[in-house]
């Protein structure tokens, strides 16, 4: 069947399986920036935006995002313009291997549009399916205070 | 899921319930769907999708509060009106299980229509009397401690009923996990009424353990009429170990769930009458 | 410097050259590609480059022992887009090691691409290639197998008993003694010390039992295989040992080097798993046997089950020492599992001592003896910590034991005996990797310092014996102390080239396999230090076994230490050639003896860089001592390059040390346990490492947390479930729980920098140290609280409630 998603802002229809989920769309056409690890909803890594809730794509059904907005890492931010929370990652050490990085990103813009002062605790909360196995946590947490910190006073976007 | 051949986007409840009926047992409504995904079950060919039939809805009247089955973990959690409800436990809880962006996916009638033993809000909407509109061409209420006892196949779940006449009762759930994420060795959710110092009414639901969900009148008939004391509980927590089933799988064996559930009585306790022991 | 914040603390100890890159962190280098997502692990690079590659999956075994007796794939091999099946019977018959180690390799050769036996459940019984992943999975359930099962071992301690079942019964090459299911066994002996032990005033003798557990990158284990236009096999592949990989594959598959190249992308995290061998012999020979590209990325079950894990081990531990608490004698047994088969068998052993053994090294007599043996269970590997994790959960925990034994405050004990700046220790020589050693001097160690901070963030005094309680629950802290290595002495070998550009900027390859360490940044940092240039002016590659130079691979803490030694020397030598032709320019003499000889990573305060005091680099310029005169990097790149005397200017260094200076640490733990649930909730985690200087002082802290959230991982929640067949029952990670989140306790790292005269740049290494600390540290603060030693891991409620309700667990 053909569907048709806004991805990234963009306009696109793509010919799916009806049992399709949306991770494997995306990377077939070439959203390589959505990353695969456990396909079965446990580690976040898969994290998009739909209609901008987190949700996990290994998990999701393509059909169901019929007509809806996608939004992906890339599409929060990329090497060349890249979003407030991703300078923060990389200026807060929050980035290491960086497998979790556009699945924990993705959780933390969700977050932010509609939290813009978080606490610690709530930063853990909207980012607890983003499992990182390398870095602990830590920078990543302070990754999104900072990058919170920063929307607020406005100088970034 | 390779045998999906269809997923259709139903328009309406009758639509939906028409479309199930016709095609019986290869079809299944999808709530979050992310146990038909989980599961792939190869019987399945035919995907109904409700999300067009105006259940995403959180409503309140002076009957109580109605939750559409298309409402996600989160909305509940953020709803004001459940968040009020018997002391917010069920808001609560719906903002801290399985994680983030499950919590966006997880409908509350994917919910009950799955009904896994080790589930959370199952027991916990049981323990706090809710009930559930149905569709099978016409609606019909039935409590939800009996529609997860006798499931109607085909049956649409429309949505769950929390009764006013629970909304100043007090909502606890409390659960064993060996990480945050992870899903229940032992749940243990409870709705207790009090008149001043003495309980009133209270149900006693556990679940995981590792069976499905179960209220336990045996043990919530021992709360009734007694005092909101310690010695009340303490017999409780003597009694309940042995009444409740247990078993033995990966996570636990059944004589360390017998612990739990003493200690969930415990916990009970302390969040009862305020005191730690 | 001193940099303090909530969680990390960051100070130095010492003094040491002043550094304009060195010390501070800048941005990782491939920090902002990762964050926006780009396609740079193995997979992506496979979907990107190949769309229309052939996908691999694996058929494994699901009895634990045995033979197959027939296997018949031609239903598989008839199904439409299949294109490939292999099994034993088609496949080459070279006997190796997945192991990827340095040559000759430790570990025995007990693998085979494909055998008629299979070992475990979740071994290799035939893989198949086909047009898509779906494809390949029905064919797998296509291939129709019989087997003859045949008894198996399931426990450790039953390996060596007497008619025990043998897994190996072919008896490989390098297995120590195969009929008795011994794949290694060590027995290093300093001084006499059953005679120390029956002399000395008090003693202590314990068992501690350690568990399976798993890396669980991110990224699966990845790779894929094409043939280039000449016919060249170039393996992709998510690897720690590029060149390892290399050589294996060559060797198995009787391809020359000449037509083979392994090329190392981005890597989703490794800590270990991705030192072996597991997928690119598949996929390479997929690409030979086919003519198409072929991927194979383990499913999450796969990892767990068929891929590698950690070493369980058993470990006598005892202790003797006079009554004021000086240590005399140490001795140490492991009993070591290694599944069903002797990769890293040797050498993670032999870490349990080498590594562990030294830090005590008041102790006269020392004994350190092990058997790894074979068992029908999954296969340990390299992993974090390397031995030394299991070492320190028995000889942390008996020292805190033996502290309460004497009624010392265990903190006193441990000070008493450690080892100390200018002290070496007789294991040092008499244990190496597998092997004989290398005697060590200590020349740099905050470790006093380490204690002192840590003890003071925990509350150490205020805390210790105290059983504060909060309702049903009780608390407790406790503390572990620990030293790792740099590299293994006169082993590992690294090598880096660079060469300059015309505008003044440089290229650094390096065999060094960043695996998302940000090797790749620090070693850059090291070089743009040397070269006097901002990090913009570094563009770094690493690694390709074609265009890079060679380099043992990420792993035994080596990087920072030995491929950083690489990194400064070819700098320094670049940086001379560079020197030489300013001279030129400039008129001026310069001994061309100082511009070859070759350049040294040791830092001697009283004996400076003689080059030095003609020219030095500074911000892109070569400036003379003698004339003050400048010239521009790049006017000289120019005139080497155009206009005269043309040449390159370039290097290639390698470095291999005889040091491996030990990082220290000191971990602190405040814990609480539930006397219900026997739950037991980490309140603050302190970790205060020593790493010689920091190169990058926020990527150091990455690693010691990273490490500190897989050890508390390990310590409480992380273990393999058994069926009765040894299968793996928790194979995914819904049942196989690390920390989230929202389990990370408040965790506070304390770094403090110490110069290591004989590191790049005062460094040594911090990658694996972290995660030796939570079993022994969370263990002795549950004895706090609790008065309860627990010789098993992990500390699961379980095991907790029993040992509160007196059951002997
Ligand atoms: C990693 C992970 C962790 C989890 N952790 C927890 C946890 O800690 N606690 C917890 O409580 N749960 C947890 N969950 C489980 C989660 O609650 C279930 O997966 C839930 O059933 C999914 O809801 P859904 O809406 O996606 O269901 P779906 O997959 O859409 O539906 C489930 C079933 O219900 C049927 N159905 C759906 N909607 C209706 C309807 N309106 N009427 C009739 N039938 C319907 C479907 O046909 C299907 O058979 C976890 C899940 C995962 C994957
Ligand atoms: S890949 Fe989707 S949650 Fe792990
Ligand atoms: S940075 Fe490697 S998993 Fe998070």
């Amino acid at each position: 069947m053909t569907i048709s998603i806004n991805v990234n802002t963009v306009e696109r229809s793509f010919d799916i399986q009806p049992g399709e989920v949306l991770l494997d769309v995306l990377r077939r056409e070439g959203y390589l920036e959505v990353k695969g690890s456990c396909h079965s909803g446990d580690c976040g890594a898969c994290t998009v935006l739909l209609d901008g809730r987190p949700v996990a794509s290994c998990l999701i059904l393509v059909a169901k995002a019929d007509g809806h907005a996608v939004t992906t890492v890339r599409g929060i931010g990329d090497q060349a313009h890249p979003h407030v929370l991703q300078e923060a990652f990389v200026k807060n050490g929050a980035v290491q291997c960086g497998y979790c990085v556009p699945g924990a990103i993705t959780s933390a813009k969700a977050l932010l549009d509609e939290n813009p002062d978080p606490t610690e605790e709530e930063i853990r909360l909207a980012m607890d399916s983003n499992y990182c196995r390398c870095t602990g946590y830590e920078q990543q947490v302070e990754a999104v205070l900072d990058a919170a910190a920063q929307l607020r006073k406005g100088d970034k976007k | 899921m390779g045998r999906i051949t269809q997923y259709y986007h139903a328009t309406s409840l009758e639509d939906a319930f028409a479309k199930a009926k016709q095609l019986g047992p290869v079809a299944a409504y999808v709530g979050g769907g992310v146990e038909l995904v989980l599961r792939r079950n190869p019987e399945i060919t035919t995907l109904i999708d409700l999300s067009h039939c105006g259940l995403d809805y959180i409503a309140a009247s002076r009957e109580g509060i109605e939750i559409g089955s298309q409402t996600t973990l989160t909305t509940i959690s953020r709803s004001a009106d459940i968040r009020q409800y018997a002391g917010g436990s069920l808001a609560w809880w719906a903002g801290h299980i399985a994680h983030n962006n499950l919590r966006d996916m997880i409908t509350v009638g994917g919910v009950i229509g799955r009904n896994q033993p080790w589930n959370d809000v199952v027991p916990h909407l049981v323990a706090l009397g809710a009930q559930v509109r149905l569709f099978d061409g016409t609606e019909r209420i039935t409590p939800l401690s009996d529609y997860i006892e006798a499931k109607q196949p085909g049956a649409i779940i429309k949505g769950v009923l929390l009764s006013a006449g629970n909304a100043g009762s007090r909502g606890f759930l409390w659960r064993f996990t060996r990480t945050q994420q992870d899903i229940s060795t032992l749940h243990f959710s409870a709705l207790v009424n009090c008149d001043g110092k003495v309980m009133t009414a209270a149900n006693l639901v556990f679940a995981g353990r590792p069976g499905h969900a179960a209220l336990y009148p045996r043990l919530s008939e021992e709360l009734v009429g007694k005092s909101l004391s310690h010695e009340t509980f303490a017999r409780l927590a003597e009694m309940a170990p042995d009444l409740v089933e247990v078993g033995t799988d990966l996570r636990a064996t059944g004589e360390f769930r017998r612990e739990l559930v003493r200690a969930a009585i415990v916990n009970l306790d302390e969040h009862m009458t305020g005191v730690a022991q | 410097m001193s940099i303090e914040r909530k969680g990390f603390r960051h100070l130095t100890e010492g003094s040491y050259p002043a550094t304009h890159v060195v010390g501070k962190s800048v941005d990782k280098v491939d920090g902002y590609a990762l964050a926006s997502g780009a396609p740079m692990y193995t997979d992506d690079i496979a979907a990107r480059d190949f769309p229309n590659r052939l996908h691999g999956r694996i058929l494994t075994s699901s009895i634990a022992n045995g033979v197959i007796i027939s296997i018949d794939t031609s239903a598989a091999e008839a199904l439409p887009g299949v294109r490939l099946v292999l099994t034993w019977k088609n496949t080459p018959r070279t006997f190796y090691t997945t192991a990827g180690q340095g040559w000759p390799e430790p570990s025995p050769y007990d693998n085979q691409m494909f055998t008629e036996r299979v070992r475990f459940v979740g071994d290799r019984v035939a893989a198949v290639f086909a047009d898509s992943i779906d494809i390949a999975e029905q064919a797998l359930r296509l291939i129709k197998v019989s087997f003859k099962e045949e008894p198996a071992v399931l426990d450790a301690d039953d390996a060596m008993k007497p008619g025990a079942p043998i897994v190996h019964p072919e008896d490989p090459k390098g297995a120590y003694d195969s009929a008795h299911n011994v794949a290694a066994h060590l027995d290093i002996n300093v001084g006499d010390v059953d005679k120390a032990l029956a002399e000395s005033e008090v003693t202590i003798s314990e068992t501690f039992q350690t568990h399976y557990a798993q890396h669980t990158p991110m990224e699966t284990h990845t790779a894929f295989a094409y043939t280039d236009d000449m016919g060249k096999v170039v393996i992709v592949s998510s690897t720690q040992v590029p060149w390892h990989a290399r050589r294996i594959v060559s060797r198995v598959l009787d391809i020359p080097m000449s037509k083979l190249r392994v090329v190392k992308p981005r890597i989703g995290g490794g800590y270990g798993t991705k030192q072996e061998i597991l997928i690119d012999d598949l996929v390479a020979y997929g690409t030979i046997k086919t003519g198409l590209p072929c991927e194979i990325e383990l499913t999450r079950k796969e990892e767990f089950v068929s891929s590698r894990t950690r070493h369980p081990m058993k470990i006598d531990m005892s202790i003797g020492c006079d009554k004021q608490g000086h240590f005399r004698a140490l001795k140490m047994y492991v009993l070591s599992n290694t599944g069903a088969y002797g990769s890293h068998s040797l050498t993670v052993m032999s870490n349990t001592g080498s590594k562990t053994l030294p830090l005590y090294n008041k102790a006269t007599d020392v004994r350190f003896f092990g058997d790894a043996v074979y068992t029908n269970l999954p296969v340990p590997g390299a992993y974090r910590g390397y031995g030394a994790t299991q070492g320190y959960a028995a000889l942390e925990c008996t020292i805190d034991d033996l502290a309460a034994k004497l009624g010392m405050d265990p903190i006193e004990l441990r000070k008493m005996n450690m080892i100390r700046v200018g002290e070496g220790s007789p294991i040092f020589e008499a244990l190496g990797e597998g092997r004989q050693g290398v005697a060590q001097t200590i020349k740099s160690s905050s470790l006093p310092t380490l204690i002192d901070l840590g003890a003071e963030a925990i509350g150490w005094t205020e805390k210790r014996g105290k059983r504060t309680r909060n309702g049903h629950k009780v608390r407790g802290v406790g503390m572990s102390m620990h030293m790792q290595g740099s590299g293994i002495p006169l082993i590992d070998m690294a090598s880096a080239s660079i060469k300059l550009n015309e505008d003044g900027s440089y290229f650094l390859t390096m065999g060094a396999t960043d695996i998302g360490t940000g090797s790749d940044t620090i070693l850059s940092q090291m070089a743009a230090e040397v070269l006097g240039v901002t990090m913009d002016k570094i563009s770094a590659l690493s690694s390709d076994t074609d265009l890079t130079p060679f380099d043992v691979g990420a792993y035994a803490s080596s990087t920072t230490f030995v491929s950083g030694g690489a990194v400064v020397k070819a700098a320094k030598a670049v940086r001379n050639q560079i020197f030489s032709v300013a001279a030129e320019m400039l008129g001026e003499e310069l001994d061309q003896q100082l511009v070859i000889a070759e350049p040294k990573v040791e830092w001697d305060n009283t004996q400076p860089d003689p080059i030095l005091s003609f020219y030095r680099m500074d911000d892109g310029n070569v400036v003379s001592a003698r004339s003050g005169k400048k010239v521009s990097v790049s006017d000289i790149a120019y005139r080497a390059y155009y206009e005269i005397n043309q040449h390159q200017i370039a290097t290639t260094q390698s470095f291999v040390s005889p040091y491996s200076p030990p990082p220290f640490a000191a971990h602190f733990v405040e814990i609480e346990v539930d006397e219900l649930t026997g739950k037991v909730e980490v309140l603050k985690y302190v970790a205060a490492v020593d790493c010689g200087v920091s190169i990058n002082p926020d990527l150091v802290r990455g690693q010691i947390m990273g490490a500190v959230a897989n050890g508390i991982g390990f310590a409480l929640t992380e273990e393999y479930h058994f069926g009765s067949h040894g299968n793996m029952t928790n194979s995914s990670l819904f049942d196989y729980k690390i920390l989230s989140r929202r389990d990370m306790p408040p965790t506070e790292v304390i770094v403090v920098d110490n110069y290591e005269p004989t590191g790049p740049w005062g460094a040594k290494s911090v990658a694996e140290i972290g995660i030796n600390g939570a079993i022994p540290a969370i263990g002795n603060a549950i004895f706090d609280a609790t008065g309860i030693r627990l010789h098993r891991t992990p500390y699961t409620p379980d095991k907790v409630l029993a040992a509160l309700r007196g059951k002997s667990i």
